[in-house]
Formats: C-alpha cells, structure tokens, sequence
C-alpha cells in the first residue's frame, strides 16, 4: 500500500473515523513493515496492540477443566440424588393416580357405562364441609408423617453414598 | 445445542473474554474464573443461545458484569498486592523480547490511567475488532458514547505517544 494512503489513514484512525477494514490494514502494514520514522509511534502502539491479544490466551489445561465441569453437572440426577424424598413422593403420586384411575375404569365398566356412574366416585359424603376438611386434613397429615417416617430411613443410605464419594476422591 | 457445537462455536471465544476480565481484574486467576463461570452459563442455556443475535457478544456483556460483581464482592486480590517475584507473569512474546520491553509496558501503564470505559472501549475496537454496534451492546452503552469514548481515549494515547518521543524514550528495536 501507498505510504501517503497510509498516513492518511493514520489521520484517520486519530479522528476515530477509520472503520474495521481500514483499521485491519493499518495493522497489517504497521506491523510487518519497517514504518518511517514520522509513523514510529503508531507502529509502536499497534504492535501493543497486537502482542497483547496475541499472548494473553487460555491454555488447553483451562478446557480440559472447563470440560470436567460440564459433563459431571447432570442436573436431574443430582436433584434425585440428593432428595431422596422426592423418589417416594413421586412413587406415592404415581400409585394414587394409577389406583383412581382402574377404580373409574372398572366403575364404569361393571355398571352401567354412563357419565352418571363417574360421577358417583366425585360425590360428596359429608354433609358438613367443615368436617369434610377436618378429615380430608388429619388423612393427608397421616400420609405425610409416613411418608416422613420412611424418608428418615432413606437418609441413612445417603452415610454410603458419603462414603462413596471419599473412596471415589481418594482413589484417582 | 451438543457438546460438540459448544466446543467450536463458543468455547473459543475463550481468549477474548479472559483479556476482557483481565481488564477488569488484573489477578489472572480471578479473570480465568470469570471465564469458566462464563462458559458454564453459557452451556447451561445452550437451548436458548440461538435466540441471541450474537453469543459471543453475550458472553463478552456476561464476563464484563461477572467481573464488576467481583470487584464489588470486595473479597477479590488484586496482583498489585502479590509481594514482587510473585507477580504473575504473561507470557513473554517474540515480540516482547525484540521490542524494548519498556515501551510497551510504558503503554500498557498509559493504557490503564485511561478512564474505565475508554480502557475498555479501546480494547473491544482497537485490539480485538469489534464494530461500534457491538460494544454499544457489550457495554450497553449508546453508540454515540462509545465513539466518544474511543475519540478520547486514542486522543490522550497519542498525546502521551508524542511526550514519550519528545523526552527521547528509545522506540527502536
């Protein structure tokens, strides 16, 4: 490139009205060939520039941490893993939910296969709503101390996972 | 998006966003951990990083807020504070070492007297390439600011250049 092409650019570049490209040019001149003495400083100054993007950098040990890291986060397990309750609570759901679902269907299917017969199962029993609740509370607070009852049970698993996890960091 | 993807389309852009926290932080541990946290979040949204324009100035946006919580937290060291022969040390280039030394850590001083945003400025557009667009985003600041701040920021540069000329600083190699 013409010498007075790139002092213009120079100017330019001072003004802050140079764009990417021009830039890129500049650079590639300034730091490949020998500038003329009036053009010294900018040499300097992108050759600063350049030593600076060029040798502050991450080394391969940086991904290879970085790679550990994402692949020993499955999220999910670690949610199950560490809330053993969880697996119980969803193992409780799943049997209520399958239990009323074959109760419907054999309802339906024994009887008459109306909408009136589903309709028997969502009846109320209770006359009085206030009692209703009462019930409906003590059987739920009985289900959750069992259910409590059985996690406390599930946590002394977890001292063999801890110990696991020591032979797992002491053996490499 | 698969680890695979991650690993050519985000993983290197690692190098520009540890020299942006180094600007921030200049203990290069701290500026390596901005980083990981940085990529760690990055492919925690991998389902969602499509719907940015652009990842890599998300990331370069992320490592610069990152790196102004650290400052804030207090608890953060700077290298300033390591007894010297402790200082961590870059990497000594071909160029460091043809060059006098001294000029262009002369310039590194110059560089960071600057005030923060035309430091930073500076170093989106003039060493790692940015458009205006994008470190408007980066730093989320309007564009006529950045070039503002860009004006200024090579204006003083060139003044402090032409002091050091004057009391004869050998710029020779």
């Amino acid at each position: 490139m013409e010498l007075t092409n790139i002092r213009e650019l120079v100017e330019k570049y001072w003004s802050g009205e140079t764009s990417l490209e021009e830039e890129a040019q500049l650079r590639d001149y300034l730091n490949q060939e020998e500038a003329p003495a009036d053009l010294k400083k900018e040499a300097t100054l992108f050759r600063y520039y350049q030593s600076n993007t060029r040798f502050r950098t991450l080394d391969e040990k940086f991904d290879e941490q970085l790679m550990q890291r994402i692949e020993q986060k499955p999220a999910k397990q670690v949610w199950l893993v560490y809330r053993p309750w969880l697996q119980g609570a969803a193992a409780a759901v799943f049997v209520l939910v399958t239990g009323l679902f074959l109760v419907t269907k054999w309802n339906t299917s024994v009887d008459n296969p109306t909408a009136e017969t589903t309709a028997v199962i969502a009846e109320d029993t209770y006359e009085d709503p206030r009692l209703a609740y009462e019930q409906t509370k003590e059987a739920l607070l009985l289900v959750s101390s069992l259910m409590n009852e059985g996690t406390q049970h599930i946590e002394k698993l977890e001292t063999f996972s801890e110990a696991q996890e020591t032979v797992k960091t002491q053996i490499p | 998006m698969v680890l695979e993807e991650f690993k050519t389309r985000v993983l290197p852009v690692k190098n520009k966003l540890y020299r942006f926290a180094l600007r921030f932080l200049s203990n290069e541990d701290e500026a390596q951990d901005v980083v990981q946290e940085v990529l760690i979040k990055a492919w925690n949204k991998r389902e969602e990083l499509h719907l940015y324009r652009s990842v890599e100035a998300w990331c370069m946006q992320v490592t610069r807020n990152l790196s102004l919580n650290r400052l804030k937290s207090g608890h953060y060291r700077d290298t300033e504070e390591l007894p010297d022969g402790q200082q961590a040390n870059h990497e000594q280039s071909p160029y460091d070492q043809a060059e006098t030394q001294d000029v262009l850590q002369t310039i590194d001083q110059l560089l960071q007297r600057l005030p923060p945003a035309q430091q930073q400025v500076l170093q989106l557009r003039d060493m790692e390439g940015y458009a205006y667009q994008e470190i408007g985003e980066i730093l989320e600041m309007p564009l006529a600011q950045v070039k503002v701040n860009l004006f200024r920021a090579r204006k003083t540069l060139r003044e402090q250049l032409i002091k050091m000329d004057a009391y004869g600083i050998d710029q020779h190699s």
